[in-house]
């Protein structure tokens, strides 16, 4: 009923201030299913070359060569300026880019053979040929190295140019994820070849001022602090791209942004949740949302005693109102997460243990597990208290308001949370390896096309990889090791949806909702696809109705 | 220098004097009070802080809601009977969260202005009494202070320290200091040449007991009215921390992190109450202390005469 009125009285609000009554309002949470536009489609023409896209943007990226980087930023200026031999399309199935078809894989699973398309020009002149990809993927392998990436390619054992557009890969074992890694850009290696392997990503000349790839569009300029310039790659091989230019226009934080997409400076942001309410109603632009291939969670430090009981873990989540959650502060655009796994993937796994909102089983599991409510209300045992910090970084809203709101759910069932908020460098120096200090952490993971469970789940990721919460299970690292053996997908979705039944069942994390991405673009863009993962796809079928 | 001047200024005066004086016996106080009641904004400001103040300590009392009570069921809900000035991003009572975040300010504002007072007036007392060697240390101490921008170094402190609310007050009360020191100083140049001193050291008196007991009373004047307005400006300077995420961490309120949490594009069009209360109580406990300051200025200068 409160809620009525609250529409209701920002419907009247809108009205007033604006006089334009395009349905929605602040409280449209059902108009996310999957891609779809917000407003009216307007008549559409054939697509016209010409004009410059701008693009608002908070980060700024921090190295342009697809080998090295690990933020969203850069991911978005090296998916435009280079191509890899695969792709990942918009349902997550791979499609060839550089490579003119699926590979050829052998009957053990142990050579994959790639065939390129011919004449694919690099933005300095040259041929893209099989040397290249030699090149590049020999960078992952080589003991020198110091991508991050490299331990995707743990199994890859020889990289060989069979003849001038012929690629094959050998690999030490079966290895059924090995389908979506070669995805990474192909580097030029007549421009690279001569910087040692281990010095390439400090190689500032290349990574930074002037990378060359076989992407549609080239790198022109990066003036720190205000933009970064693309122009049109006249060679591409899929076609010139419509647009002349990308330009990334570099913003404080989303308020600027939202107020330089109003005043049409920019064609195109993603868009936080929290500001739909407003973007909806600027007429020049299109909302797109898509369901993002990543969730959300409270992240428990299972070295921690506190944590050590799985039914204290299942009655946190008990405890949340998780569907509350999603409703409110993500206004409907997210869905409830049960496991580590998108509903996205082939793997998905909807038979997961689920523990719902029910504060009197919440109770009843932590009085199980020998918790009593102590003078001051908060439970006790052995003289401890259920008392906690839970983490999150200072820049973003959304999780800080998490934190806050974790505080008034579990103190219904007994159990004190301090939320605390730090600065993003900090807050990650403080929740990795080596120092895991934490209790609790909000945080988000985007998931990789492959659904393996092994970097963030397997026992041997928490000395120095990402299993921050120090989860062990010996059936889960069972899994995480064998399932890449198996071809067959379905075989292979049996076995991992067992893994994923077993961590939704012992809840390391609250897992709390898989969130919708939002993309705000002008209406005079066109051609957009929108991709659950990659930002900049098809970029070159964009264009301006100018 | 100031009293003499003054004493000049009524030697030219002799009529108004000899009405005044002879006419009735009034203590210092009274003429005191007198002289402040005659400014109305002062008046308007400090009636304006007794509210503001007594409504921050009877907060517990007088709030309606639990300030940290979230329903997000009811978000950014525009003020109604229930929730007098609406509720925030959390669906909190945002009329409480003003009483208390209230709190918070002024006791941020009132325990850092005594730290700084108190060191100030110290170190100003004794490089103005004892001069020499000690004036210049410690007044090039102050220099040293004062050459460095000051929300800057505030920044920086307390990005270094973790944020909490003591941390805030002891980096206010250790940079805020130097204006009062100086203040001190020159008032203690020209009382230390008077004959009570002279007196005073003439039966024996210590030093401590002649800075404390003798010069300082006498010099309370100015250091009251720049205490009064240091108080503003700590609590703008906490709201300004806060607005930038260094300040009082959540979920504690204060008016300059409620401000910060108001800041979003679709809370400003959907939710105008939201940013504006918070804003409007910092506007007008500010604009307050400055009048009573300027007020407690008139009043206490001998040199300003009763209208």
């Amino acid at each position: 009923m409160k809620k009525t009125i609250f529409a209701s009285i920002s419907m009247i609000f809108m009205l007033s201030l604006f006089l334009v009554a395009c349905g929605g309002g602040t409280d449209a949470p059902d108009q996310t299913g999957g891609d779809q536009d917000t407003a009216e489609q307007q008549p559409v023409g054939d697509p016209q070359y010409g004009g410059n896209m701008i693009l608002g943007t908070s980060g700024e990226p921090v190295i342009l060569n697809p080998l090295y980087h690990t933020d969203s930023a850069s991911a978005d200026i090296t998916d435009l300026v280079f191509a890899g031999l695969m792709q990942t399309n918009e349902n997550l199935e791979m499609e060839p880019l550089v490579a003119k078809t699926q590979p050829e894989i052998s009957e053990d699973g142990l050579e994959w053979t790639y065939e390129l398309n011919e004449g694919i020009l690099f933005h300095d002149g040259a041929e893209l040929t099989a040397e290249d990809v030699v090149f590049t993927y020999n960078v992952f392998i080589h003991e020198d190295t110091t991508s991050p990436r490299a331990g995707d390619f743990r199994s890859l054992v020889n990289v060989e140019a069979l003849d001038e557009y012929t690629v094959k890969f050998t690999l030490a074992e079966p290895d059924a994820a090995f389908a979506t890694r070669v995805t990474y850009g192909i580097l030029p290696k007549h421009l690279l070849e001569d910087i040692p392997v281990a010095d390439l990503e400090d190689y500032r000349e290349f990574n930074m001022q002037n990378p060359i790839g076989t992407g549609p569009f080239k790198f022109v300029s990066w003036t720190s602090g205000q933009n970064l310039v693309l122009e049109a790659n006249e060679e591409y091989f899929e076609g010139r791209p419509y647009l002349d230019n990308v330009t990334f226009r570099f913003a404080s934080d989303s308020n600027a942004l939202v107020l330089l997409l109003e005043t049409g400076d920019i064609h195109h942001m993603i868009a936080p949740t929290s500001e739909i309410g407003t973007i909806e109603l600027y007429d020049h632009v299109n909302l797109h949302s898509t369901l993002a291939l990543r969730y959300d969670y409270l992240g428990w430090n299972l070295d921690r005693p506190l944590f050590e009981d799985k039914r204290v873990r299942q009655a946190i989540t008990h405890a949340i109102d998780r569907q509350e959650l999603v409703e409110t502060i993500m206004e409907g655009n997210a869905e409830v997460a049960h496991a580590p796994v998108s509903p996205l993937s082939w793997a998905y796994n909807d038979d997961v243990p689920k523990f719902e909102y029910d504060v009197e089983k919440a109770k009843q599991l932590l009085a199980d597990a020998g918790w009593e409510p102590g003078s001051d209300g908060i439970l006790e045992k052995d003289g401890e208290r259920l008392s906690f910090t839970i983490l999150s970084n200072s820049g973003n809203v959304t999780r800080r308001d998490i934190g806050i709101i974790t505080q008034q759910y579990l103190r219904e069932v007994g159990i004190e949370v301090k939320p605390e908020q730090m600065e993003w460098g900090a807050f990650l120096d403080q929740i990795n390896p080596p120092n895991f200090d934490f209790d609790g952490v909000v945080m988000a993971w985007g998931l990789a096309t492959d659904p393996n469970p092994r970097a963030i789940w397997h026992s041997d990721q928490i000395e120095n990889g990402l299993n921050r919460s120090a989860y062990r299970n010996d059936e889960v690292d069972r899994i995480a090791d064998e399932n890449t053996l198996v071809m067959d997908q379905a075989e292979r979705a049996a076995m991992l949806g067992d893994a994923f039944a077993i961590i939704a069942e012992e809840q390391p994390y609250t897992f709390l909702y898989y969130p919708y991405q939002f993309v705000a673009l002008s209406k005079e863009v066109q051609g957009f696809t929108h991709h659950p993962r990659i930002d900049m796809y098809k970029v070159h079928e964009w264009w301006l109705n100018q | 220098m100031g009293k003499s001047e003054a004493q000049l200024q009524n030697n030219q005066n002799p009529k108004l004097n000899d009405v005044q004086s002879l006419g009735e016996k009034r203590s210092l106080l009274s003429i005191i009070v007198a002289k402040f009641l005659q400014n109305k904004l002062a008046v308007f400001g400090l009636i304006m802080l007794a509210i503001i103040v007594g409504s921050a300590l009877l907060a517990p009392w007088i709030a309606p809601h639990d300030p940290d009570f979230q329903n997000l069921r009811n978000r950014l809900a525009a003020p109604s009977a229930e929730f007098l000035l609406g509720t925030d991003h959390l669906g909190r009572d945002i009329f409480s969260r003003l009483l208390f975040g209230g709190r918070v300010s002024l006791f941020v504002g009132f325990v850092a202005m005594v730290g700084a007072v108190t060191i100030g007036t110290t170190v100003g007392a004794l490089a103005g009494y004892f001069g020499g060697l000690v004036d210049a240390f410690l007044m090039r101490l102050v220099d040293i202070i004062i050459s460095f921008p000051n929300i800057f170094l505030l920044i920086t402190l307390v990005a270094v320290l973790e944020p909490s609310l003591d941390k805030l007050i002891m980096v206010f009360a250790f940079l805020s200091w130097t204006g009062t020191a100086r203040l001190v100083r020159g008032e203690f140049l020209t009382l230390k040449k008077r004959e009570f001193v002279l007196a005073a050291r003439t039966i024996g008196m210590s030093n401590m007991k002649i800075i404390f007991g003798q010069i300082l009373p006498s010099a309370m004047g100015p250091v009251i009215v720049a205490a009064t307005l240091a108080v503003g400006g700590f609590i703008l300077a906490e709201s300004a921390l806060s607005f930038l995420g260094l300040g009082v961490q959540p979920p504690t309120s204060t008016w300059g992190n409620m401000l910060t949490y108001s800041q979003s594009v679709t809370i400003f069009r959907t939710a105008w109450w939201y940013p504006t209360f918070p804003g409007v109580m910092i506007l007008l406990t500010v604009l307050s202390f400055n009048f009573v300051g300027d007020g407690l200025r008139d009043a206490l200068d001998p040199r300003v005469i009763e209208k």
